[in-house]
């Protein structure tokens, strides 16, 4: 059966000729084509999501064009007539399936040479890739596959094709720019429009940064799995089968789960609020009314945390509960920082009373019931697009607020001459004992000592202990430790330009610890975490540890050190510019 | 026969060709007097005026210069692919006056719309004397195409897709060949042209 | 008036295959039948003769070139037909008589006489997507027949009549014949017999025979027989016609290379079938 049907596609031109051509095409394209993409990870990786939207279309195309021949040679009257219509269909099915696996695989070749060739060869990366390739690029093409199959039900075959093209366009960018035009500020609609996106960007922002590549969460799983199901529903709906009922409670299974909350970090063909570039930018938008920068330590700070007691459950996005002890008892509210992504769940005393609590913005407010406070436990859920924490990748750098901060702190700086996250360090020392419990293959790091590291259930945990005015925890599969000349250096091995193994890098760094020594703050016996380049430039100083890219690091320390300064401020001339420019577009 | 009796004869044939779209020949006073307006109507709650009339020219760019082939490929559906269409052929040497009729008459039935927009919106004519060329151009290419490949399918799906993509993938092809000014007016009336002598050389033989 | 449609040498070629070789022939007023297998290039002469097809040779209406006769004389019925499935009987019926530039005030009248001459009268009004097959082809014999023809093709145009219908259309051909030249293609050899006075028989883009009915019958002459199944290993034979049951045995009537004795009568198909099978 399946020779009789590979014959009927090799013997229509239509369809043999596309799909040698596509296969042509995309060997020459991936293994003999450069056009500047190979120099690094984020470039391989673009170079093959750009190439996604035009396999998807020629899927499409050939998807109906071997479907549509049942209709145009009214065998289906026939097919029909004996009950084997959709079932006959699936021989076809099957071999556009291959088809399908086939160039899925010619991807993931092209990634894995790829990473040979760089040098990589961690089997998590090789795992990774896989996940990508079967949700980025094997279910988006088979997605193709089933529509042109839907479709090629019409008889017309310039209806036909002309839904075919609507369809693409519904998934492209030009129709998606219209769609976020019109949900801006309307977060259920936003969230709603980006189930149109099967298309990642392939701008080089697709890789989120060298700890966390591209996010393959389970959201995106969610969003083609949907799309699939509703449409294997509507065709076996149509086809009066009774498997669609299978397919509709599917399709509704995967929409329900798509909605719930994510940590995943990801950037979309548009603009969009839950693109991780534009998250907090359009959150302060409307939030944020200064233009100047706040100090952070002098505003509403009655109080300190002396000690920090912390577990963090790490998953499709942040648990925690943190018990904090605190300073001065007897106030009649406690104001603290946390970012306004994590919602507060649960407040109670040290008695284990529940607290009163009132959470605005970044600012949670916890008023004691009676007497004295010398204990608050704070339960809380959620996740941050730029600070990401899943199963995929941890990034929590000790100048954000994913702990709660005493005091009310700056935590974005939005103004005419900076759009950065607040780059100050808590600045009291607290006893930090922090237990970080995580899934899969990450590496935890922090610039807390470690303590202990072992299993519980299906989560891994490090537990880590020590004093510190600020805590770091970063994790990915791909992150290293080394020390050089003293110092405890973290980082990915996937970065090129901030790889410290590479001599001049090295040059780079020893240049940086010198020049921290003379500055007063030398950095031996301390942690140096490599940051990953990325948007939005973050570091921050800690009494213990630099959160900074090797480039710069050096001249933002001398900055920091001698002049306390963290922000780029422009002089009088250039300032008076800028104001008149916002006046004038006001 | 004289002048006006061949007039008269032209405009009996193509108001029967007018009967026989049945229902589908509104299709473009649907799209331009209801789907479009009512598009902008439904955004014109949630942007400002300024965004509006970025999505005005967005959209309009999207509908009205492939509505504007509507007719043109109805008519051409039997000529080309309607069994039995080789009898047209013999008696009708080129539909070059039917199309260019149909096209016409799109583009008047367009004025009120016009008008409204350039009222209320404040939109600019040459805006819709782009939006004329580039349907020109649509009208040139369908008659090639249907003529080259005897297929109004062959023939809409190109020019679809090339108003689809047009102001995106296709001008960035454009773009990166330095040849991106041929979306211009000036260009799709001359392409428009060569595209119709192509189409009228194609039609001498069946 | 004397019609005459004179060819000289026409051919013709698709890409690398051909299609039409050498024909020569001269049709006057008249029925003629064309006779062919399928793909023997009665529809390709028939289409070159109304000038829908470039071919090298020549084509000569009364003297004239084909391709400057005024295309208004020429009614043609091509293979399939089922044009403007939305339009009214009498609104496509309109249709072609502005084609074939009929005046108005004449339209009226030439339209009910090709519609009751193909006895549609009654479905004037109604939708052709409406109509059965049958019907269609009534309709396409009716817009053939429209206006001052001088030449009538038709392609295959008894497909889908019934046995009533198919008598019908004898008689319209035969009324309509006077002054004019009508070719009839076809395959099917009963109507050929009925409906023509002249036959042609092609084979893989060649002419075969022109002449008469009895022209064609006399190429078969003495040569059909009867035989019994044991007797079909014969040499002698060239084609076995069809089979039957007589007295209660299967009977075949086969085609002999050479005449033979106590041969049965032959007819048209006979005469058809020898030249077919001999070339």
């Amino acid at each position: 059966m399946y020779v009789l049907h590979i014959k009927k596609i090799i013997r229509n031109p239509a369809i043999i000729i596309p799909i040698i051509f596509m296969f042509a095409l995309s060997i020459y394209y991936l293994f003999f084509y450069s056009g500047g993409y190979e120099s690094y990870l984020q470039g391989a990786l673009c170079k093959l999501l750009l190439a996604v939207p035009y396999v998807f279309f020629c899927f499409l195309f050939i998807s109906y064009e071997i479907f549509h021949s049942y209709c145009k040679n009214e065998v289906h009257e026939s097919l029909c007539t004996n009950r084997i219509s959709i079932k006959y269909q699936r021989y076809d099915f099957y071999i556009l399936f291959v088809l399908d696996s086939m160039i899925t695989l010619l991807f993931i070749a092209y990634q894995i040479r790829f990473y040979y060739g760089m040098g990589y060869s961690m089997k998590p990366l090789i795992w990774y890739s896989l996940k990508v390739a079967i949700i980025f690029w094997g279910l988006v093409i088979l997605l193709g596959i089933i529509i042109g199959w839907g479709l090629s039900g019409i008889q017309n075959k310039l209806v036909g094709m002309s839904l075919l093209l609507a369809v693409f366009y519904l998934f492209d960018r030009p129709f998606l720019q219209l769609l976020m035009g019109i949900s801006q500020g309307r977060l259920p609609a936003c969230n709603f429009a980006t189930l149109f996106c099967i298309f990642t960007s392939a701008e080089p922002g697709a890789i989120t940064d060298t700890y966390y590549l591209m996010s393959a969460e389970h959201v995106h799983l969610f969003r083609i799995l949907f799309w699939i199901f509703l449409m294997l529903f509507l065709l076996f709906q149509v086809a009066k089968n009774k498997a669609a009922v299978l397919w509709g409670i599917a399709a509704i299974v995967c929409l329900i789960l798509f909605f719930q909350p994510t940590g995943a970090s990801y950037s979309l063909p548009v603009i969009n609020r839950f693109d991780r570039w534009h998250a907090e930018q359009f959150y302060y938008d409307n939030a944020y009314t200064g233009d100047s920068i706040v100090s952070t330590k002098t505003d509403m700070e009655d109080f300190n945390i002396t000690a920090y007691d912390i577990d963090f459950w790490v998953d499709d996005i942040l648990n925690a509960k943190a018990l904090l002890k605190i300073s001065d008892r007897n106030l009649d509210q406690y104001c603290f920082t946390l970012y306004h992504c994590y919602h507060v769940t649960n407040v109670v005393d040290q008695k284990g009373e529940k607290l009163r609590y009132q959470q605005k913005g970044d600012y949670l407010t916890v008023y004691p019931s009676n007497g004295e406070l010398s204990e608050v436990t704070i339960e809380y859920k959620g996740a941050s697009q730029y600070f990401y924490s899943t199963g995929q990748g941890i990034m929590l750098p000790a100048n954000f607020e994913y702990y709660p901060i005493a005091g009310k702190r700056t935590t974005f700086v939005y103004n005419n001459y900076n759009t950065c996250f607040s780059r100050e360090v808590a600045g009291h020392n607290a006893e930090f004992d922090v237990t970080v419990y995580y899934k899969g293959d990450l590496k935890v790091y922090s610039n807390l000592s470690e303590k202990e590291a072992a299993r519980k259930g299906k989560y891994r945990y490090i537990r880590y202990k020590s004093t510190s005015d600020g805590m770091t925890i970063v994790g990915s599969p791909y992150l290293l430790e080394k020390e050089i000349d003293q110092v405890r250096v973290i980082y990915s091995q996937l970065e090129h330009d901030n790889n410290p193994t590479r001599k001049d890098n090295m040059e780079e760094l020893r240049d940086f610890f010198e020049t921290l020594e003379e500055l007063g703050h030398p950095l031996y016996n301390k942690t140096f975490i490599i940051a990953p380049e990325n948007n939005l430039q973050n570091y921050c100083f800690s009494e213990n540890h630099i959160f900074n890219q090797i480039f710069g690091a050096k001249e933002q320390a001398i900055q920091y050190y001698k002049y306390g300064k963290l922000y780029d401020e422009p002089d009088e001339e250039d300032r008076d510019l800028m104001d008149q420019a916002e006046d004038m577009f006001q | 026969m004289s002048f006006e009796g061949a007039l008269k004869n032209k405009m009996t044939r193509i108001l029967i060709q007018w009967r026989g779209m049945k229902w589908l020949r509104y299709i473009p006073f649907l799209v331009n007097y209801f789907i479009l307006p009512g598009t902008l109507y439904a955004f014109s709650k949630f942007v400002d005026n300024y965004e509006l009339e970025n999505y005005f020219v967005q959209l309009s760019f999207l509908f009205i210069p492939i509505m504007s082939i509507w007719w043109i490929v109805l008519i051409l559906h039997e000529y080309t692919e309607g069994k039995g269409s080789e009898v047209l052929w013999i008696y009708e040497k080129g539909k070059l006056t039917d199309v260019l009729i149909f096209l016409a008459m799109y583009i008047l039935s367009l004025i009120p719309f016009m008008l409204c927009a350039m009222n209320v919106l404040m939109v600019d004519i040459a805006l819709f004397g782009q939006m004329f060329a580039q349907s020109f151009f649509y009208a040139g290419t369908i008659y090639m195409l249907a003529f080259m490949f005897h297929s109004v399918t062959a023939a809409f799906i190109p020019v679809f897709a090339y108003n689809l993509y047009a102001y995106d993938r296709i001008y960035q092809l454009l773009e990166k060949a330095n040849i991106n000014s041929i979306q211009s007016s000036g260009y799709y009336l001359f392409i428009g042209i060569i595209f119709f002598g192509i189409g009228i050389t194609y039609h001498k033989n069946l | 008036m004397e019609n005459q449609i004179e060819i000289k040498n026409l051919s013709k070629r698709f890409r690398q295959k051909r299609v039409l070789e050498g024909i020569n022939c001269i049709f006057k007023n008249g029925i003629y039948g064309i006779l062919g297998p399928n793909g023997a290039g009665k529809t390709t002469m028939m289409r070159c003769i109304t000038g829908l097809y470039s071919f090298q040779g020549t084509i000569e209406m009364n003297g004239k070139k084909i391709k400057k006769t005024p295309q208004t004389e020429i009614g043609y019925l091509p293979q399939k037909f089922g044009l403007f499935p939305e339009l009214t009987v009498w609104e496509m019926m309109t249709y072609f008589c502005n084609l074939k530039k009929i005046p108005k005030a004449d339209q009226y009248q030439v339209i009910e006489d090709a519609l009751h001459m193909v006895n549609l009268i009654s479905q004037k009004k109604t939708k052709i997507s409406k109509l059965s097959g049958g019907m269609v082809r009534r309709l396409g014999i009716a817009q053939a027949f429209l206006g001052n023809t001088k030449v009538i093709l038709l392609d295959e145009p008894t497909a889908g009549l019934d046995p009533e219908e198919r008598i019908r259309f004898k008689n319209i051909i035969s009324n309509m014949s006077k002054d004019r030249i009508i070719i009839v293609s076809t395959h099917i050899v009963e109507d050929v017999e009925a409906c023509c006075d002249h036959i042609m028989v092609m084979n893989r883009g060649k002419k075969l025979f022109m002449g008469t009915n009895e022209k064609l019958i006399e190429y078969a002459d003495g040569r059909i027989t009867e035989l019994k199944a044991g007797d079909l290993t014969q040499e002698d034979i060239l084609f076995v016609e069809k089979s039957y049951l007589q007295d209660g045995e299967k009977t075949y009537r086969v085609i002999m290379k050479h005449p033979v004795e106590a041969a049965a009568k032959s007819n048209v198909e006979d005469g058809y079938l020898c030249l077919l099978k001999e070339h």
